[in-house]
């Protein structure tokens, strides 16, 4: 075991929601102090929604998140309506689950292709890998743009879109636009299908890491929305969406902006890997099938195999797509009535980076008096660290600076497109004793 | 020539917002002058870096028009011509997760066969607030530069 102090230090992760960076100090063939760093200033969404109007909500928190605008409407929304007992349409439930679709699908398509496989397959940035791997890229980018053309369709716009309001949407697509675009997603099915089954011939590090898993679940469906779901936990939780704070604990780290949040005292996973291990059971036949001629199996305690939940989330998301939209008729109206009532509103979906739970108080005048917006990354940091630790210390502290941060990096993108992107603009100072 | 070859594809980034709508008017007045141009399309996008590499099809001639912010006087008209063969030299992505234009036609390069010329259309934006409304100066922009594009020469060919 070498004697030698190493400090490695990144020092801007530069990503969409927030800048960070990560602080590792090896002393004596332990890892003796590890931060990441989160340490852009708060954006102060939740302030800015007080003294706002409940309506205007899904307009607001759709800034927040150029990559998964969805999930932050879907959240708020089935808030309100939760608080207001607003009985949506079976449509509209539908509908929404069908946008969330075009998320999912974009995001995942994002992470894997222009960030994590990078990694995977030993380049230092997309455009290099791209060179050697045209067709998959080609096809991951396909993907992404027919996630982003769901979105359009049902929110005007791919970026921060405007189309959902409380009690349904604002426009209903109009039949011709969904046939054409129904066509297309049924033709990219292969393609989904071919991208999960390649993505599990990758190359894992045998990482096998105790985690607690965490997510909404469905009685009859993978979770997506709000309506009819609890929230589980591989050690057994099963709680309402109102309970979230009663077990979920955020705390405030010297150094970091963003929250921790522990349940029981513990780090706990969000994401596509939590979801897929506590729902398996949920996912389409033809899914199942693509899985079962892999070396992977769910549930799964290794973080590597988190860019394989993504890839099926993208098939599962293309199947469910293509089922909610192929018999698709325009109904007589986009929403149903809203009476807004005073009271908390609590609000939980599955965005592509994992739970996202809302918590608004609101007036008898509709107007929103408190916001509490939990979002996945800040869900998921302390278990990036734990993972970090666990991970460095299986590959070796006696590895040379340069693979050791390479590691880290790598870790850290396996967990959440924000932190992922901005791995790659990082940075790394070295200084040794 | 044939008159289903792909000829040009125009790509108008930006949002509903002040300036940042410039690329998306000028595309709405090409579209309406175009419509009857064989293999030239001109489309909206959100995301400035990949998302139109999937709608390009080699060997269209590719413009892109988008607002950009260098320091120059509001209303500035900016016009570049890139070659691919060449390293590009633009701005630091500020796109979503740090995918910009630059990261994008990096990515095209690769996976595809790019023209040897490409153009940029970018007006100096002066705000970029949350109204509807652009400044002045880009909505005089807009039709110049629409303009421009029309006499430029992947589009002068009969049609």
């Amino acid at each position: 075991m070498s004697d030698r102090t190493i400090n490695i230090n990144v020092p801007v992760l530069a990503r969409v929601e927030g800048e960070g960076a990560l602080d590792i100090r090896v002393e004596d063939g332990r890892i003796t102090d590890l931060k990441l760093r989160i340490f852009e200033p708060p954006r102060l969404f939740e302030k800015l929604l007080e003294g706002r109007h409940y309506s205007e909500v899904p307009d607001i928190v759709t800034r927040i998140c150029g990559i998964c605008p969805v999930a932050y409407q879907m959240s708020a929304v089935y808030a309100f309506e939760a608080l207001f007992a607003t009985q949506i349409t079976p449509w509209i439930d539908a509908m929404r689950r069908a946008y969330y679709c075009g998320e999912w699908i974009e995001s995942h398509a994002l992470h894997i292709h222009l960030l994590a496989l990078p990694d995977f397959l030993g380049y230092s940035s997309a455009p290099e890998m791209a060179k050697q791997f045209p067709d998959e890229v080609r096809r991951g980018l396909k993907l992404q743009g027919l996630g982003n053309e769901l979105i359009k369709l049902f929110g005007a716009r791919s970026v921060n879109p405007v189309g959902v309001k409380v009690g349904g949407f604002h426009k209903v697509p109009n039949e011709t636009s969904v046939a054409a675009l129904v066509e297309r997603l049924r033709s990219a099915l292969p393609d989904a299908k071919g991208l999960l089954e390649w993505v599990a011939t990758l190359n894992f590090p045998d990482r096998t890491q105790k985690f607690v898993s965490v997510t909404l679940q469905n009685p009859v469906e993978y979770p997506i929305n709000m309506l009819d779901t609890t929230l589980v936990t591989s050690a057994g939780h099963n709680l309402e969406i109102n309970a979230f704070e009663a077990y979920f604990k955020e705390s405030q780290i010297p150094h970091s902006t963003a929250l921790h949040s522990h349940l029981d005292g513990s780090p706990y996973l969000v994401g596509p890997l939590a979801r897929l291990n506590l729902n398996y059971e949920q996912l389409h036949d033809e899914i199942k099938a693509s899985l079962s001629n892999t070396k992977i199996s769910f549930p799964s305690d290794n973080p590597y195999h988190n860019i394989v939940a993504r890839a099926a989330e993208i098939y599962y998301s293309l199947l469910e797509a293509v089922r909610l939209l192929e018999d698709y008729t325009s109904p007589a109206t986009a929403a149903v009535e809203v009476t807004p009532k005073a009271g908390s509103a609590y609000g939980c979906s599955e965005a592509p980076r994992g739970t996202l739970w809302h918590r608004y108080e609101v007036n008898d005048d509709g107007i929103i008096t408190f916001a509490r917006l939990v979002p996945p990354t800040s869900q998921n940091q302390a278990r990036i660290e734990e993972d970090l630790r666990l991970s460095l210390e299986a590959l070796g502290l006696d590895n040379d600076e340069v693979t050791l941060r390479q590691h880290a990096e790598q870790v850290i993108r396996n967990y959440d497109p924000c932190i992922s992107c901005a791995t790659h603009f990082i940075d790394l100072t070295v200084t040794r004793n | 020539m044939k008159p289903d070859l792909n000829r040009a594809l125009i790509v108008g980034f930006g949002s509903p917002y002040g300036d940042d709508q410039f690329g998306w008017q000028v595309i709405k007045k090409l579209q309406t002058a175009l419509k009857n141009r064989n293999g030239v399309r001109a489309i909206c996008c959100d995301h400035s870096g990949v998302d139109w590499i999937h709608q390009y099809q080699p060997p269209e001639e590719l413009i892109f028009v988008d607002a950009v912010k260098s320091g120059a006087t509001p209303g500035t008209l900016h016009r570049l011509s890139l070659d691919p063969s060449e390293k590009l030299t633009l701005p630091p992505a500020t796109s979503s997760h740090g995918i910009g234009l630059q990261q994008g036609l990096a990515i095209a390069a690769a996976i595809t066969e790019l023209p040897t010329k490409i153009e940029f259309y970018g007006v100096e934006l002066e705000q970029c607030d949350a109204s509807n409304t652009a400044s002045p100066a880009t909505i005089e922009q807009v039709e110049k530069s629409t303009r421009q594009i029309l006499k430029s020469s992947c589009l002068c060919y009969p049609g």
